[in-house]
């Protein structure tokens, strides 16, 4: 069970895994974009934006 | 830097605090920076400046072209926790989140820097910020929840290319909703 959740959690929180959320981001971005949500289709694609950048800095660490 | 004390408890959501008042402080004072220079030519001369920018960032980035970016190599001391557990993760997070205090291995930041700084808005701006602090609480989180081993900068490095292939999408495809 414990090697079970280990596992889990070494995809959940992999740097892959991590860098597709990011384009998950962004598509919910575009999205938001695409059906014109007032509100979302400003910030969301700022966001997204800066998350990208914020998570390539990784290598700083 | 994980093995630092500021990591234990509750001492790293205090760092991602940290981190994202970092990057909003750096985000706005590029808007007000860059609200002086955008007095030096048209906004339709910027939009093509940063679209011209980006493009020789990402080239960076994916390794085709080389070339210097400025950058303050000094990381934040390890020991910051002689500020307490609480303001010691905070100054820890805050200076690793301006940006302006470590090394930057990565293009993408410079390019978001100078498109806030070209045409953001101050709304844009904060939410540019909030993105780049929690883009970089994602890489703290991860990476003390993928193991107790320093595994996943190991994974890292092992899976570099396709990571930064992957965000350089990313980041690609939201500069172009924004520059629309």
């Amino acid at each position: 069970m414990t090697s079970h959740l280990a596992a889990s959690r070494r995809v959940v929180f992999a740097p892959v895994t991590i860098a597709l959320g990011m384009v998950l981001l962004t598509a919910s971005a575009a999205a938001a974009v695409h059906f014109r949500l007032s509100g979302l289709d400003g910030a969301l694609p700022w966001c997204a934006l800066g998350a990208a950048a914020g998570f390539a800095t990784s290598g700083s660490v | 830097m994980l093995g630092s004390p500021v990591w234990r408890g509750g001492a790293r959501y205090v760092f991602c605090g940290g981190l994202v008042l970092g990057a909003l402080t750096t985000a706005l004072g590029l808007l007000i920076a860059g609200s002086l220079l955008r007095l030096a030519m048209p906004a339709a001369a910027w939009r093509w400046a940063i679209i011209a920018a980006t493009a020789l960032l990402i080239l960076r980035e994916l390794g085709v072209l080389r070339f210097w970016l400025p950058q303050n190599k000094r990381l934040v001391p390890e020991h910051v926790d002689r500020h307490g557990r609480f303001f010691g993760p905070l100054q820890f997070g805050f200076e690793m989140g301006t940006s302006v205090r470590t090394y930057t291995p990565s293009a993408l930041p410079h390019a978001a820097a100078l498109t806030i700084a070209l045409i953001a808005g101050p709304w844009a701006a904060l939410c540019c910020g909030a993105g780049f602090g929690l883009g970089r609480c994602a890489m703290a989180l991860g990476n003390l929840y993928y193991s107790n081993d320093h595994g996943w900068d190991l994974a890292w490095l092992e899976h570099e290319r396709l990571i930064r292939a992957i965000l350089v999408i990313a980041y690609a495809v939201s500069a172009a909703l924004i520059l629309r």
